[in-house]
């Protein structure tokens, strides 16, 4: 860095926000006179190069030439920091070392092996091994005796996986030797320690090179490794060595607590249960493909077996029926194998057979259609099946349930109506037919098929006879016509009653109060005239609703009752059970029933 | 290298004692005398850091004073020019009281060195001796007599490098940090910088603290007894190159003998013997760093390496590009690093160039920890690709990066370098958007660079002004016509550079449970 001072400046410059954005300006548009001392010198700024090395030689020598560059000074001498050489190797057979194995693939390579997995044995042959591999082939042993054995030659991979085997089985029996300089292993103690893992030739090549790796053996292992230390032992020596590198970090420590441990010991055990299973199905896979090959072993046995018999049998010319050798030797296949799969006979293979054979080879192609038709047959016929089954069930039975079934529903063409209550020789509009659903709400109560008929107390009776249901409430003109011959949501406007027959034969006269006409259709801004008309109707809960109905069934039918209000969506329905109330309706209710008989 | 220079760099101020000058000869030099060497044509005083004898001759490893160390060598007697006067290391009296306590202990210490007569036809450097041989008080007192200023390492509490002079950029207490408030008083980081370097070393790493700051995270070391030791290879062969390596690495020690390693171009994997090596290139079936490519153009590869997934490929690049680098430190383990490494491909297979290693999580927000060519590829342009990759993974992370301090000299010419053409091509463009107005973060923001490295670089550059009571960018010709010189050698030589695009990468997620348990 250069080490020019920095003194000389006269004003005190603003600090500088780096948030504020800063006019970018070339040179000559620079208004200052460019003479402040200050301005014609770099700045020191901090470079990140430890202060030690900041001054060597050559590291000055191109910041300096940098900063003349900045300042403007032309100069084409290049400055550069000499490193020690890198050359191309002289001699260095690369293509026999590297061969070109290398194509790329068309997208990006994804590759998660690691060293381990990709360099083989790690134990490579020095020089002296391969000496003494070409001694072990040419037949004598390390001592240059004639080996006894009678092992023919050793490949050198044979050779370096016997050895990288006592090197690892070494530093794994004995972690410590070179401190501890304990006795080289004998080769039985290592043989102990051989698995499935080692090839067959290495097995028979262990005791001839175990001598000579006794030999060659060393405290350190034969292949240079790196110091790591695995634990950390934090002794000083240990810190003071160079070549120990690669230390492991210190683990964070986790509280402990005992619901934690009693968690990880859940953890543990479920691992330990799923790598079992694991473990298990790897095993039993195992199994199954060893069975598999004992199978095609017999197979392949009993096919020997019959072809020698063949032979047998030509050559004793043994002339048995017809096909009878061709079964010998082929047909054989597949009799075991239905045997095996189908133990009930041979009905399922005619069948296989049969509907390959119905299949013509020109009607192969399944159509669409052919699928769709086929399933709605197969729906129909469910449906079918379906009812008959109905049917058988339902068949000799007898319902001995006191009305079992709710009866239909009153018919939407025929609810009983509403009726004026007042004649309508003022000019009340008359009000719409009563809405259909009203009835259909109330499912528990059967209505029958009735006529609606007039108040009897009221002037209007005579007029009543002459109500057809349809016309008393059409008043053409009086409103707006719906379309829909039962306006059904129109409000009454004029008070009206009926009479309607509930369940067990009760006769209810229900009454519907006067309303003004105008309140109807204002929805929002109705000013209802009265109080318990609600702007909206709110459904009853489901509950509630049942627990009156109950109430009202469970009461002594003649006498239970004074009245019973029921909730209705409109609220401006009072209903009564006309037939608590007395004589004068019981003869209304006879009224009412001969009416309807007439 | 700070402790060899302390005497000039104002460690001691006044009190700073002259070195005791006079004559020697061959016998009586020893470690620790600075003597005049013939260099490239011209003397330079050097340091003499080690002795031993090569086939009966005596050798000195020799360290240049004000030159790198990767210029130190071996060096023959008869470049030594003893008619001049050489400087005797400095008695054991010094101003401090640390520095007393380890000269002295290297004093009681102190063994004979042998110069001549040695029996064995070549001896190993003092160094790998000692480290053969189980590791005793007499080796640590030879190490510490060489370069007289190593801490000891019973010296417990006043265990430090006194001589060490440290000041990373967060240390300054004068220096001002742009992300916490945004303005910054120029002069005064000016002057801050020119205090901390008048002012004299006060910020010795203690080992301890060392090794604590590197167990939670980063890559590099200050701490001098990691840095001063002496090469311990000789010659690498990589592919189709023989390198001379630059610094210390710790190889496994028995490589001190050998004339050539042998370095497998795909595993890294070393060897000291080219029969071994043969044998393994028979056996190595990797063609190419052992991760994934996160990207592809005409020229270069990626490849994204978990140092906890692929822990020995990853030492093994760390190993070698110790020789490399100086303040990298293998202390630890490679698990808390990524490693992004950029391939040059053949019909042979993916060939390493270079890499920058990147911590999992950063505390200090650094987007690189080590970044190196190797040097058969220096000066070549890729290290400016390596940098240029590091801040487009920042860009895709959002986050603002700046590589880990110290950097080499090399590295620091390097992110200068680079720094000055992104920004200087993001101000022209600017300029002809017909906008010319950029503060400074929204430059930062645009090339995932920090606040400060943008600030350094603009005022590196003489770009930062004061003009009209304003500051203002200022867009000099030197650096126009830097930038026009560099595009006119693009033009013949061709342009490399990282194509966002093609960058197919997402910052890798770690969970809490792999940051407790070591990533």
């Amino acid at each position: 860095m250069s080490t020019r001072g920095t003194a000389g400046r006269h004003v005190r410059q603003r600090k500088l926000n780096t948030k504020q954005p800063l006019h970018i300006l070339r040179e000559d548009a620079l208004e200052d006179t460019y003479d402040d001392e200050s301005q014609r010198n770099i700045p020191q700024v901090e470079t990140g190069v430890e202060k030690g090395e900041e001054i060597e030689f050559h590291l000055q020598a191109v910041i300096n030439a940098a900063n003349a560059a900045a300042l403007g000074a032309k100069s084409n001498q290049q400055s550069f920091i000499p490193t020690p050489d890198a050359v191309k190797a002289k001699g260095v057979k690369y293509e026999d070392f590297y061969p070109k194995a290398f194509s790329q693939p068309s997208t990006y390579i994804r590759f998660s092996s690691t060293v381990e997995d990709c360099i083989g044995v790690p134990y490579c042959m020095s020089e002296s091994d391969v000496g003494f591999l070409g001694q072990l082939n040419d037949g004598k042993d390390v001592n240059g005796q004639p080996r006894k054995d009678k092992l023919s030659q050793c490949s050198e991979d044979t050779f370096e996986e016997v050895m990288n085997f006592f090197e690892e089985s070494s530093s794994r029996l004995q972690p410590f030797a070179n401190v501890d300089n304990a006795p080289i292993l004998a080769l039985e103690e290592m043989e102990r320690s051989i698995d499935d893992s080692n090839s067959v030739e290495a097995h028979q090549w262990l005791k001839p090179i175990y001598q000579f790796w006794v030999l060659r053996k060393g405290s350190r292992p034969l292949m240079p490794t790196i110091k790591v230390r695995v634990l950390d032992t934090s002794s000083e020596a240990d810190d003071a060595d160079p070549y120990i590198c690669f230390r492991r970090r210190e683990v964070r420590q986790t509280r402990k607590t005992r619901g934690r441990d009693a968690q990880v010991v859940e953890k543990l055990k479920k691992l330990r249960l799923e790598l079992e299973q694991a473990r298990g199905l790897v095993q039993m896979v195992a199994q199954r493909e060893q069975l598999n090959k004992e199978d095609l072993e017999i197979s392949r046995k009993v096919f020997e077996e019959r072809r020698k018999l063949k032979d047998v049998k030509v050559n004793k010319q043994i002339i048995g029926e017809k096909g009878e050798d061709e079964e010998l030797l082929v047909n054989q296949k597949p009799a075991p194998k239905l045997k095996a799969r189908q133990d009930t006979g041979q009905r399922p293979a005619m069948i296989r057979i049969r509907s390959g054979g119905d299949r013509a080879p020109e009607n192969d192609l399944v159509q669409l259609s052919e699928l769709q038709a086929e399933a709605e047959a197969k729906l129909q016929q469910q449906i079918e099946s379906k009812k008959e089954q109905h049917k058988r069930w339902n068949d000799h039975w007898a319902d001995a349930t006191w009305r079992p079934i709710t009866p239909p529903l009153e018919s939407l063409e025929d609810p009983p109506r509403w009726a004026p209550l007042l004649f309508p020789d003022t000019a009340y509009p008359s009000p719409p037919p009563t809405l259909p659903s009203e009835g259909s709400r109330d499912e528990d109560v059967e209505m029958t098929d009735q006529s609606p008929i007039k108040e009897e107390d009221t002037s209007a009776g005579a007029a009543v006879a002459d109500f057809e249901p349809e016309k008393v409430f059409h008043i053409p003109g009086a409103f707006p016509i719906d379309d829909d011959p039962r306006p059904s949501f129109k409000r009454d406007s004029a008070p009206a009653c009926r009479l309607r027959y509930g369940r067990g034969g009760r006769c209810y006269l229900e009454a519907r109060k006067k309303r003004e006409y105008g309140a109807i259709s204002a929805g929002v801004v109705s000013d209802s005239d009265s109080d318990d008309e609600m702007d909206d109707w709110h459904p009853p809960d489901a509950e509630k609703s049942f627990e009156w109905r109950v109430l009202a069934s469970v009461r002594p039918r003649p006498e239970g009752m004074t009245g019973e209000r029921r909730i209705h969506p409109s609220g401006d329905q009072a209903s009564m059970a006309i037939g608590a109330s007395g004589g004068q309706s019981r003869g209304l209710q006879q009224q009412a029933s001969a009416g309807s008989a007439s | 290298m700070a402790p060899r220079t302390d005497h000039k760099d104002g460690g001691g101020g006044s009190d700073e004692r002259e070195p005791e000058k006079g004559h020697a000869t061959l016998a009586t030099l020893r470690i620790g005398v600075k003597a005049m060497v013939q260099k490239d044509g011209e003397k330079r005083k050097a340091e003499i850091l080690s002795m031993q004898t090569r086939k009966g001759r005596p050798t000195f490893y020799v360290h240049y004073d004000e030159f790198n160390k990767r210029l130190d060598e071996w060096i023959p007697a008869e470049r030594l020019d003893l008619s001049q006067e050489v400087e005797w290391p400095l008695p054991e009296k010094s101003d401090t009281k640390n520095k007393q306590k380890t000269n002295q202990q290297s004093k009681n210490l102190q063994v004979p060195e042998p110069t001549k007569s040695q029996k064995r036809p070549r001896t190993v450097s003092t160094m790998s001796d000692s480290r053969d041989a189980s590791a005793t008080p007499m080796d640590l007192s030879e190490e510490s007599k060489r370069s007289s200023r190593r801490p000891s390492m019973t010296g417990g509490k006043e265990n430090r490098d006194p001589v060490l002079t440290i000041a990373p950029g967060d240390e300054f207490g004068g220096t001002p940090q742009p992300e916490d408030e945004s303005l910054v008083d120029l002069v005064d980081t000016q002057e801050a910088a020119a205090a901390a370097k008048a002012a004299p070393p006060h910020l010795p790493y203690s080992r301890e603290e060392e090794i604590e700051k590197l167990r939670t995270g980063g890559s590099m070391t200050q701490n001098q007894t990691e840095i001063s030791r002496v090469r311990n290879l000789e010659r690498i062969q990589m592919g189709t190159y023989e390198i001379e390596p630059w610094y210390f690495s710790p190889y496994p020690a028995e490589f001190a003998d050998s004339d050539l390693v042998y370095i497998c171009e795909f595993c890294l994997c070393y060897f000291g013997d080219t029969t071994q090596f043969g044998r393994h290139r028979k056996k190595c079936t990797l063609l190419h760093p052992p991760g994934n490519e996160i990207y592809r153009d005409d020229n270069v590869s990626f490849f994204e390496i978990d140092g906890r997934r692929q822990r020995t490929w990853c030492r093994n690049l760390c190993l070698l590009s110790k020789l490399f680098l100086d303040h990298k430190t293998l202390y630890y383990d490679v698990d808390p690093f990524l490693f992004y490494c950029m391939t040059e491909r053949t019909e042979h297979g993916h060939h390493l160039i270079g890499y920058f290693s990147k911590e999992k999580e950063s505390a200090e927000g650094y987007n690189v920890a080590c970044i190196l060519t190797l040097p058969q590829y220096q000066r070549k342009g890729f290290g400016k690709l390596l940098i240029q990759f590091s801040y487009e993974l920042s860009k895709i992370e959002g986050k603002l990066g700046s590589p880990e301090k110290p950097l080499s000299d090399l590295g620091l010419l390097g992110y200068r370098a680079y720094w000055q053409e992104v920004i200087v091509d993001v101000l022209i463009e600017r300029e002809l958007e017909g906008t010319p107005m950029m503060s400074v973060e929204e430059l930062g923001q645009a090339l995932a660079m920090t606040t400060n490295d943008v600030l350094h670089t603009l005022q590196n550059l003489n770009m930062l002004r004061y003009s009209a009571k304003n500051h203002v960018v200022v867009l000099t010709e030197a650096a126009v016509a830097q930038r026009e010189k560099q595009r006119e050698k693009e033009r013949v030589k061709g342009r490399r550079v990282i194509e966002g695009e093609r960058l197919q990468w997402r910052p890798p997620v770690f969970t809490a449970a792999a940051r407790t348990w070591n990533w």
